[in-house]
């Protein structure tokens, strides 16, 4: 149940890393890496448990804890990771779909700049022939 | 038993061939020597290793210590009690260990990979798109 947790885990976590948050000062990539490497040497233990005569995979209430408890600390230590960064304040938690707040306020304005000049110049003959 | 041993050998030789290789990039750098846009450095490259390894290594020292394998006082193993226990650790070692490491470096080799073809792919799209 172990090995079955952290597998999830890491793909859970490859998915947020690659599909949804960009940020790369939150370091899920570093997470997933701890994931799929403790995943990579369960899977090795487990094939000898499974050459030795034991089952593949243990579905135990222990086991289960244990894949708990291993999937927290993993998280603990990638907190540890990006605290020193969450501290100053540079991890900005924005989906991959979304725009960080000052780059469409940036865009914003140079659309609008872009907007005032094109109006202007278009303005500027019309008015010419009025007069 | 102590199966993660091996991995912890291999983390700490990688992280040494990593910070080496580190200072050599940065030495180019110093000497002008521009890094093509999109090419991913070799220590990168190194650190995905290095993550997988300590990762996966922090992990399985959390089992170790659930299962009561690993105390934390000396001598840290309970496998070093008895002569005969020790003897299984050193196999389970060799045989677990080495598998583990193994294979952990296999599939990173397999990541770095198809990031080189990537990166070819990416080249080539770039130079056909100048042309």
């Amino acid at each position: 149940m172990c090995l079955i947790l952290t597998v999830i885990a890491a793909l859970v976590t490859t998915f947020l890393w690659k599909k949804v948050y960009k940020d790369e000062k939150l370091k899920l990539f570093n997470l997933a890496l701890m994931y799929w490497g403790a995943s990579i040497m369960w899977l090795v233990d487990s094939l000898f448990s499974a050459a030795y005569g034991e089952g593949f995979f243990d579905i135990s209430p222990a086991d289960t804890i244990l894949g708990i408890i291993v999937i927290l600390c993993g998280l603990v230590m990638w907190g540890i990771l990006i605290l020193p960064a969450a501290l100053r304040g540079e991890i900005v938690v924005s989906k991959k779909d979304d725009k960080p707040e000052s780059v469409v306020v940036a865009d914003s304005k140079v659309e609008y700049k872009k907007i005032e000049n094109t109006t202007g110049s278009v303005q500027a003959p019309e008015r010419k022939k009025n007069e | 038993m102590a199966c993660f041993l091996v991995s912890t050998a291999e983390a700490v030789i990688v992280t040494a061939v990593k910070k080496a290789e580190e200072k050599k990039e940065k030495e180019l750098e110093l000497q002008g020597v521009v890094r093509e846009e999109g090419h991913i450095p070799f220590s990168v490259k190194l650190g995905w290793l290095t993550k997988m390894l300590w990762g996966g290594v922090f992990l399985l020292l959390i089992e170790h210590i659930y299962h009561g394998e690993v105390v934390l006082y000396p001598p840290f193993l309970t496998a070093m009690y008895s002569a005969a226990d020790t003897q299984a650790m050193l196999y389970e070692m060799a045989t677990v260990g080495v598998s583990m490491a193994f294979l952990v470096t296999a599939i990173w080799g397999v990541m770095v990979g198809i990031s080189v073809i990537v990166e070819k792919r990416r080249k080539n799209a770039a130079a056909e798109a100048e042309k």
